[in-house]
């Protein structure tokens, strides 16, 4: 038995060090992305089912009250903290929001729901998966194990770190903004991620932008638009 | 020509990508930052106490486990991961109704302790998880559960805290960090450990 304990802490040892080698680039912009999200008022919405659930409860602490003082508090809602399960995206998210869902296997269909039903209401997506998912977000970590209990525990070191590191970007204000995506000399093409009263929220690069639609006629959330200068041009 | 005239642009583009860079290389010390914590678990300690709590079990206790905020959530894990076990285990902060009113009429401090007096029996395992090793509503639970006779057991950082100061606590884990995250991210490890080594319910 000693032996096998061993092995279970080289083996969490060998993924851990791999998977932040592997991922260190992209969790850097995903820390950045969260940072802005933030910066623009967002609310960040952690959800898991069974063991997960108690990861999204613990990612809701850790950024409501910090545990390192002098951090500013972020605000964040576990919708798995309330018995009634009443508590979902759809009431809770707004498009400046951003949804992590977790999962210590390849993929839990309620998980995949949240970040659907989140990605359409225009929401920054982060998704936590185990080996062999590949899950729908628009940041997407997958550790390389099935032991669920090694996966969760690079999980928990994945999301200290995004909360660690979100801070960094606030010390940066500078980088918070969200830069005119399309005022260049080139038209660009950009996701629609919500509508707002006949004009439409925009987003390319982690970054958005409000366009006028009057040329293209219907628009939906999800939709591809050729925009320039503030100015929807046509569907892609 | 840009840069001329848009000097700002480019020096807001330098400074994302060596914040950028900053980011993902710190990153990657903190993965080694656990990776030594855990290193440092000792597996003989963890093999004795999984041996203790095991036998508890068998003898029909169960396991209650308690601690505040993001170790709040780790003994609601240790408990879930213990029941699909097979073996009755019971998280107290699954409770906010008596939390709150234990905290309200009484006090924080009394929370656990108050809980543990109604729910214990003497067969139970006691596992309190607090970072810092001396939350007093941890400490007290702890203490009660020790005058009601059950295995008591600990995990924690720093230097151990006030839990080192308890002689009669039967097994103490310390991740020995000063840094939440990185000796939370250890607890996570000395409890699925524990798991394994108090193994399934036959």
């Amino acid at each position: 038995m000693r032996e096998r304990l061993a092995q279970l802490v080289d083996e969490r040892e060998r993924v851990l060090a791999t998977f932040l080698e592997t991922e260190k680039g992209r969790l850097a912009l995903a820390c950045h992305a969260m940072a802005r999200a933030f910066a623009r008022g967002g609310t960040l919405i952690p959800f898991g089912t069974g063991a997960a659930a108690t990861d999204a409860a613990h990612i809701a602490v850790e950024f409501m009250h910090p545990v390192i003082v002098g951090k500013r508090a972020l605000p964040a809602l576990a919708p798995t903290n309330d018995p009634t399960r009443a508590s979902s995206v759809v009431r809770l998210g707004r498009p400046d929001d951003i949804a992590l869902g977790i999962s210590h296997e390849a993929e839990h269909p309620a998980v995949s729901a949240f970040l659907d039903d989140a990605r359409a209401r225009g929401m920054l997506t982060i998704a936590l998966a185990g080996a062999g998912g590949a899950p729908r977000a628009d940041y997407a970590f997958v550790v390389p194990s099935t032991d669920r209990q090694l996966v969760q525990e690079v999980q928990e070191t994945v999301y200290h770190v995004l909360w660690e590191l979100v801070h960094v970007f606030f010390e940066h204000p500078g980088l918070l903004d969200d830069a005119c995506i399309t005022c260049g000399d080139i038209a660009v093409e950009a996701r629609v991620v919500a509508l707002r009263n006949g004009t439409a929220l925009i987003e390319k690069d982690g970054l958005r932008e409000e366009v006028a639609v009057d040329l293209v006629g219907d628009v939906e959330v999800g939709d591809l638009l050729l925009c320039h200068a503030g100015v929807a041009l046509e569907k892609v | 020509v840009t840069e001329f005239l848009y000097p700002f642009l480019e020096r807001q583009e330098t400074d994302l990508e060596s914040v950028l860079a900053d980011v993902s290389s710190s990153t990657v010390r903190k993965g080694a930052d656990v990776i030594e914590l855990r290193r440092q678990i000792n597996l003989d300690a963890v093999l004795a106490c999984g041996e203790a709590i095991r036998a508890r079990l068998g003898r029909g206790g169960r396991l209650i486990a308690f601690g505040n905020g993001g170790s709040s959530t780790d003994a609601q894990d240790v408990v879930g991961d213990c029941l699909a076990r097979g073996w009755p285990a019971i998280a107290l902060t699954n409770d906010a109704a008596t939390i709150t009113a234990v905290g309200n009429d009484v006090g924080y401090d009394k929370v656990f302790a108050r809980q543990l007096i109604p729910l214990a029996r003497a067969e139970d395992v006691a596992l309190a998880i607090s970072t810092s090793g001396s939350s007093p509503n941890v400490i007290a639970g702890l203490e009660e559960a020790h005058r009601r006779h059950l295995l008591t057991c600990a995990i924690t950082g720093y230097d151990g805290g006030r839990l080192r100061e308890l002689p009669w606590l039967d097994h103490l884990f310390v991740a020995p960090s000063d840094y939440i995250p990185r000796l939370q991210e250890a607890h996570a490890t000395v409890y699925h450990l524990l798991l394994e080594a108090i193994g399934d319910r036959p």
